[in-house]
């Protein structure tokens, strides 16, 4: 093993490997590199907070990625593979410098509706993929709240989902076979090509979500559905936050699986109506999704939904309004960016720390989660809110505070701390869908035990030099990054 | 814009429930070299860093500045109305002043200065596409702005404009001294170019219209009109005339039509960005189209304010010509797998890459504006 070139070294070698139009070092070009979606706005605010990488490359195709990795395994230089940059728990951030592998443009789409799959590139698009696949009356379900930007590698590194995964399931459900570049630059191939296989072990299920800590996934070939063509969407307005639990426990205990079953707090109606909606006032409400090939189904499907909410005192809006509907979903995918419309105004700056817990419940268990964080908010002055997928019993929390001010931005981190134990504590999961990152890796071990020591022998096995994004899901040690109260310390 | 104004959009997209990465979703620049730097919110955090004074103006982050077509579409898609496109704008203003300006957009801006158009001709020719024998009166209800690139890059289709209104029976004119309305130097972050300002040539422009007692102007560049109704506003120079697109007047006077003649077509519609997404104009075209007999229209997936951009805007036709024309033959694509034989737009400058774009890799469609094709349909 040599020693870590310098940078101009680095370059020229990089170079060689992809092409001198396909590798930036300046520093212009490596600064948007230095944090994703959750660590830019920290970054904003606390300067200090930059990890540039040494280079970024994009390869274009997988024998690019296997000479880069033997090299930067020869070099003991980390490597990070990176897609849309949507990531929510910091799992790109190149705490040790190194190489981004910005993997944008292997974006290949070949759709196989005849085999009931697509392969693709890891950088294309979620959106993209499902333009071509719908095109063709199929499509890849899980739709994560980042689906216009994010990645078919970064939802597959992440396990992603999103509202559909109660009807749908999450990602894994979904990926058949993978190819990997390890490493050392050896490209192996994991799962077939077909609906099913009891073929040996599953190596390709333990890349799903292993956030590039193992290999750089350069394809992928995923199960499709067929596209449902009849959707139906209503929201149910509730007088109190129990009433839309006690309404969707109601309709998945009658056995109804629908295609999405959204919850929103009071906070968030109140960023919708901020944002031009004029739902109807309450403590709580549900947004109900029915999907199919028979518009009967669909619709009785959804009426009996309805009957369920009205039951509980609901107001329904939505159910003979398609237009609305499509708002409403919409409205839902950007409700994180409406919670900025609850800041106080916006020259004063405010993080919204939103779904950064993404906990996963029992569904037994939610209403009093729910509730015990909304005492906990109220008790440490947190001005925050609660949304999720509560068929899948997928919690976000999102809450704000002032990051210049050190004691707002403690409060915070043990609120959310305290938020992560809870779920911990009733038999939940730290992250249901956005992954460990940096942000999340402080509390691994206190859901896995002895398990973690498991995914640590694994990662030693496949990645002996530790190249593989370094820092992230406590696999080698846990950067004080991670911990949080470096960041105001170095301010 | 106003520092605070600028800090308050750089803030609504960095605060960490944004910075989102949607405007990733449809960004030329983003899909031609595939890296953050040269993507809205790459862009926007490098302006975040070029505000607080941790990242030095240089040239290379004058480039990453200057390879935006400003087509807006990352504006469009913004959840929190951050506007990158806008923030872009501001920070090439930004990178100007301090000395950072890429040279070939500070030779044209000189010229607008001195010859007031940013192609490089003298000021002297800028009527040479009047059709001869051609007499308009010295006063008028109505002035026609024939802008920069009708003038001196698209003088076929300037003359079938004055063509189409005569036709129209409509009582017009044309400024005596018409000068660049100012676009050119706005979008290329040149507010002041050799001493010359754009509240100057709006004010110069203005005061020519009122020479001409007229009560509207009309335009058909895009580009002028977004600059007459929303940016001489916002420089405090506030037309007391009605400012109109040419599509907007054609559709308001649409029974002096006789665009009666013709076979079956299909064709399809190009939203211009300057007066789509930028204006909020998208009926009045489609309006126009539909009601013509013979005229089938079809839409391409992406249209209205997803619409794809021709590839020519903010400067990015001059200071990168070949990737510009990729960009424009994505959107030929589009609308040749609608099945249209025409592709009709409403900009000078888009029917420009357009067609070039079109001929130049063989597409085999034809691309018109609307004026022509109402002309061809006359009778």
């Amino acid at each position: 093993m040599s020693s870590r070139p310098e940078r101009r070294e680095l370059e020229r070698e990089l170079a060689g490997m992809v092409g001198r139009e396909n590798v930036l070092t300046e520093e212009a070009d490596l600064l948007p590199y230095s944090a994703d979606h959750f660590l830019r706005g920290l970054q904003h605010y606390l300067p200090k907070f930059k990890f540039l990488p040494d280079a970024v490359v994009t390869p274009l195709e997988t024998s690019q990625v296997s000479r880069i990795l033997r090299f930067a395994s020869l070099h003991r230089i980390p490597v990070i593979p990176r897609g849309a940059g949507t990531s929510l728990a910091g799992q790109l951030i190149p705490v040790e410098g190194g190489i981004v592998l910005d993997l944008k443009k292997m974006n290949r789409i070949e759709p196989r509706v005849e085999d009931r799959m697509v392969v693709a590139g890891p950088g294309a698009t979620y959106a993209e993929l499902n333009r071509e696949l719908e095109r063709r009356g199929y499509f890849f379900p899980p739709e994560p709240g980042s689906a216009m930007a994010c990645t078919v590698g970064g939802m597959v590194s992440t396990n992603a989902s999103g509202s559909g995964a109660v009807k749908y399931g999450a990602t894994r459900n979904y990926v058949l076979s993978l190819e990997v570049v390890l490493a050392g630059g050896e490209v192996v191939r994991l799962g077939r090509k077909v609906a099913k296989s009891a073929s040996g072990y599953s190596l390709k299920d333990l890349f799903v979500g292993s956030e590039g800590t193992l290999g750089v996934i350069t394809e992928i070939t995923l199960r499709v559905e067929p596209y449902p063509p009849i959707r139906r969407t209503t929201m149910a307005v509730f007088p109190s936050l129990e009433g839309a639990f006690e309404a969707a426990m109601e309709i998945l205990g009658r056995g109804i699986t629908p295609a999405s079953l959204e919850l929103l707090d009071e906070l968030c109606l109140l960023a919708l109506n901020m944002s031009g909606f004029s739902l109807p006032e309450g403590k709580g409400a549900l947004l109900l999704r029915s999907d199919g090939r028979y518009r009967e189904a669909v619709e009785g499907e959804m009426e009996e939904m309805v009957r369920a909410c009205r039951g509980k005192g609901a107001e329904t809006v939505g159910v003979e309004d398609e237009a609305l509907g499509r708002r409403l979903w919409e409205a839902r995918e950007k409700i994180s960016a409406s919670l900025t419309k609850l800041l106080p105004s916006p020259e004063t700056p405010r993080l919204v720390f939103q779904a950064s817990v993404d906990v996963g419940l029992p569904l037994s268990k939610m209403l009093e989660y729910v509730r015990r964080v909304k005492a906990l908010m109220e008790e440490r002055g947190i001005m925050g809110v609660c949304f999720g997928h509560v068929g899948d019993g997928n919690v976000h929390i999102g809450s704000t505070f002032v990051p210049e001010s050190p004691e707002q931005v403690e409060r915070a981190r043990r609120f959310q701390e305290e938020a992560i134990r809870l779920a911990l504590s009733l038999g939940g999961t730290l992250t249901a869908e956005h992954g460990v990152g940096l942000w999340k890796a402080p509390y691994l071990e206190e859901e896995h035990g002895y398990a973690l020591e498991l995914m640590r022998s694994l990662k030693r096995l496949l990645d002996p030099q530790g190249i593989l994004n370094p820092g992230k899901m406590a696999l080698d040690g846990i950067p004080r990054v991670a911990l949080m109260e470096r960041w105001w310390e170095e301010k | 814009m106003r520092l605070e104004e600028l800090r308050t959009k750089i803030n609504a997209c960095m605060s960490s429930s944004t910075a989102c990465g949607l405007c990733r979703t449809q960004c030329p620049s983003l899909e031609l070299w595939g890296v953050e730097s040269r993507a809205p919110r790459g862009r926007m955090a490098l302006c975040a860093h070029l505000l607080r004074g941790d990242l030095p103006p240089s040239n290379t982050v004058a480039e990453r500045m200057f390879s935006c077509v400003l087509c807006g579409n990352c504006d469009a898609v913004c959840p929190v109305g951050a506007g990158p496109s806008r923030v872009i704008e501001a920070a090439r203003e930004r990178l100007r002043e301090r000395g950072f300006l890429p040279p070939k957009y500070g030779e044209r801006g000189g010229h607008v200065a001195r010859e007031h158009n940013p192609y490089l001709e003298p000021h002297a020719s800028r009527l040479s596409w009047l059709p001869p024998g051609l007499h308009l009166p010295g006063k008028a209800p109505l002035v026609y702005f024939a802008g920069c690139t009708s003038s001196y890059r698209e003088k076929e289709l300037a003359g079938k404009v004055v063509e189409l209104l005569g036709r129209m029976g409509l009582e017009f004119t044309l400024l005596g001294d018409e000068w660049c309305c100012g676009s050119f130097l706005l979008r290329t972050g040149q507010g002041e170019a050799d001493g010359a300002t754009v509240e100057g040539m709006a004010r110069h422009n203005l005061e020519e219209v009122g020479r001409r007692g007229a009560r509207e102007v009309v335009v058909n560049c895009p580009g002028c009109y977004r600059a007459w109704k929303s940016d001489y506003p916002e420089l405090g120079v506030e037309p007391e005339v009605g400012v109109l697109h040419l599509v907007q007047l054609l559709d308001r006077e649409r029974g002096r039509l006789r665009a009666e003649r013709g076979g079956e077509v299909r064709v399809t519609y190009h939203d211009p960005c300057h007066l789509g997404r930028h204006m909020g104009v998208y009926e009045e075209p489609r309006r126009l189209l539909s009601s013509l007999p013979g005229v089938e229209l079809v839409e391409m997936p992406r249209n209205r304010e997803n619409s794809w951009c021709c590839g020519s805007g903010g400067g990015f036709r001059a200071g990168y010509p070949d990737a510009s024309k990729q960009v424009a033959k994505r959107r030929l694509e589009e609308a040749r797998e609608t099945g249209a034989q025409v592709l009709v737009t409403a900009c000078p400058f888009c029917l420009r890459q357009l067609r070039e774009t079109a001929e130049a890799f063989g597409l085999g469609l034809r691309v018109v504006d609307l004026v022509e094709f109402l002309l061809e349909r006359w009778g």
